[in-house]
């Protein structure tokens, strides 16, 4: 590559990428499947950090946390 | 010229208004109350340590060059890294967007905290997507031609030009990363003015 060297060893892509965009298609909706797995994964993101309690939290109610 | 506690210069006034909105114990406080215990807060600090790395990022790519992150194995893995911490930031931001949407977070007299962030995120994308103009490879030509009809759409094609590789850049390095700066630096002098938000169980009777 170029001269420039390269790794004993590579890693392939843990998600092969090497073709087309798969879309999804509902009605007037059009989105990646690509895209539409990074959205699912905020949400669930978001989900869990309003839902999964902060340490420490439970004892300090009301009182002004450290 | 003489000094007087009660000078009435625009540095002193600057000072004594500078002192009563954020003295030193509101500006960098010990403590916060147990409803500040929450991820949502997490993903916003979460974001500004994105955007640093975005910041030191961009500005070893800035020093080396286009042919240093085309060609050269560390130039590839700085370009990497400068990607990814974008993608960490927008997700990290919304996020915390979406939670502080939920709470209502202009309670309080704290619109301009709200808006501040909300501004954020807008100039946020601006300069994203002049970074996309800003790889100097075919990708970022396709999408400058395809931008331009849109922009034109708007009127504003003449005046900002996503056919002009310098002025693109410009924007992407200077104008758009110092508003982003400035606000964020806002935002949470906001934050630290007003303190943060409380549950709606510690408002009864409406928003306060």
């Amino acid at each position: 590559m170029h001269g420039v060297a390269t790794a004993p060893f590579r890693l392939d892509a843990l998600v092969n990428l090497n073709h087309p965009n798969h879309f999804i298609e509902w009605g007037w909706l059009s989105i990646s499947r690509s895209n539409a797995i990074v959205i699912g994964l905020m949400v669930v993101t978001f989900i869990a950090a309003v839902a999964v309690p902060f340490p420490g939290q439970g004892d300090a109610d009301g009182e002004e946390a450290q | 010229m003489t000094s007087t506690p009660n000078a009435t210069n625009w540095t002193g006034a600057l000072r004594r208004g500078a002192e009563r909105a954020l003295p030193p114990e509101k500006l960098l406080p010990e403590t916060q109350p147990s409803y500040v215990a929450s991820w949502i807060y997490v993903f916003g600090a979460l974001t500004m340590a994105a955007l640093g790395i975005i910041i030191a990022t961009g500005a070893v790519l800035a020093i080396m060059g286009p042919t240093w992150w085309h060609h050269s194995s560390t130039g590839h893995f700085i370009n990497s890294m400068h990607l990814w911490s974008v993608e960490l930031f927008f997700a990290f931001m919304v996020v915390h967007l979406w939670g502080k949407f939920f709470m209502a977070a202009w309670r309080g007299n704290r619109v301009l905290t709200w808006v501040s962030g909300v501004v954020t995120f807008v100039i946020s994308i601006a300069t994203a997507f002049t970074g996309y103009l800003s790889q100097t490879n075919y990708d970022s030509q396709w999408i400058a031609t395809q931008a331009k009809d849109g922009i034109n759409a708007t009127g504003g094609g003449a005046l900002f030009n996503v056919l002009n590789f310098g002025q693109m850049l410009m924007w992407h390095i200077t104008l758009l990363p110092l508003g982003v700066g400035i606000l964020v630096v806002l935002h949470v002098l906001l934050v630290r003015h007003k303190g943060v938000v409380p549950p709606f169980a510690e408002t009864k009777g409406g928003a306060k």
